[in-house]
């Protein structure tokens, strides 16, 4: 039976943590061939995310200071790595992605063969979604820089809506880019040549929280993100 | 280099010393660091002693000939790059330790809950 590790990374999500884990349990419920666990990565939340996650009865791992979405995710990539999951799966804590979508990533990871699946707003077939005006444009720049680096086109490098197979669990427990971790984990695994896919997947704006993106947060947004990337296709 | 420059160099040079080995004896600078440091004393003291040929590297250098305080901002600014660049490393390599201990420690944590929890179920 496919081991299956649904992560959450939530920082500051009590709001909607409990609803996303009601969810996917819901659509996993339909499939008993997946040995299925959902896992919070309570990434030093100030509000009541860990205490929201354990009353779904959920395993929480709460991390004492906050690491961003990198840091929490590599701890979810650990732990599957360490339990021995086959999959792991990435799904926002804030709502904004479908649980049933879910299925499809799992599906298509294992019957095309590939590597890493990302659930996106931009293929064909995606229901519509329109993007702040920041983040479609940081998007199309990591979009080029990711193209530029690996010749390979992805057109939501922001997702965070994935799955990944052993393998790809193995190299990001070990290495998992801490900044920019839409788009630079997608560089290095497509370097050590990873077959990623993007297949479309609905997703919801926000309700509550802000998004840990902010492109013009810095105006070294552009310099960073490329040096980020370059640092991986540099590295040995 | 007038007597008087040479002297005052030279003293700077001592003060950086005992400041250095004053810290380290309060155990408040890292042996990484407080190395970096006595280098600063040291080439300040050859620096002071050799001066005549820092002022023409400097004057190769620059094509004229420079004035004291000139030339020893240069070398100071150099450094101090230097030593920004490699505190930065230093900062960098922390960290990416903070990062690994951090999800160490929570790993563990529910490890250690999910472990309690099985003994009181038995």
């Amino acid at each position: 039976m496919t081991k299956v590790l649904i992560v959450i990374p939530a920082y500051n999500e009590a709001n909607t943590v409990g609803g996303v884990i009601g969810e996917i349990r819901g659509v996993l419920a339909d499939r008993p061939d997946l040995a299925t666990e959902i896992l919070v990565v309570d990434d030093a939340s100030t509000d009541e995310t860990r205490k929201r996650s354990l009353d779904a009865a959920v395993p929480v791992v709460s991390l004492p200071v906050n690491l961003g979405i990198g840091g929490a995710m590599q701890t979810g990539y650990r732990f599957a790595r360490d339990h021995e999951f086959d999959i792991a799966v990435q799904i926002d804590g804030d709502g904004q992605h479908d649980a049933a979508d879910i299925l499809k990533l799992i599906d298509t990871l294992q019957e095309r063969g590939l590597d890493m699946v990302i659930g996106s707003r931009f293929v064909e077939g995606a229901p519509h979604y329109k993007p702040s005006f920041a983040r479609k444009l940081g998007m199309l720049f990591s979009q080029a820089l990711l193209y530029m680096g690996t010749g390979k086109r992805v057109f939501d490098t922001t997702s965070g809506f994935r799955a990944v197979n052993r393998p790809l669990i193995e190299l990001f427990a070990r290495n998992y880019p801490q900044s920019f971790a839409g788009v630079v984990p997608l560089v290095l695994a497509s370097r050590k040549g990873y077959r990623f896919l993007e297949i479309p997947a609905s997703f919801k704006y926000r309700a509550h929280g802000a998004s840990s993106i902010n492109f013009f947060k810095s105006a070294f947004y552009p310099i960073q993100i490329s040096l980020a990337i370059i640092g991986v296709l540099i590295r040995r | 280099m007038s007597d008087k420059l040479l002297i005052f160099a030279i003293l700077c040079a001592l003060l950086i010393a005992a400041v250095v080995l004053s810290l380290i004896k309060k155990n408040r600078l890292a042996e990484e660091y407080s190395s970096s440091w006595l280098l600063v004393a040291v080439v300040t003291l050859i620096a002071s002693i050799f001066s005549n040929q820092i002022v023409g590297l400097y004057g190769f250098l620059k094509g004229e000939a420079g004035s004291g305080p000139e030339i020893l901002l240069f070398f100071a600014l150099l450094f101090l790059l230097f030593f920004l660049m490699y505190v930065s490393v230093k900062l960098s390599d922390y960290k990416k330790n903070i990062v690994s201990l951090s999800q160490e420690v929570g790993t563990l944590k529910y490890e250690i809950t999910a472990l309690k929890q099985k003994l009181e179920q038995k």
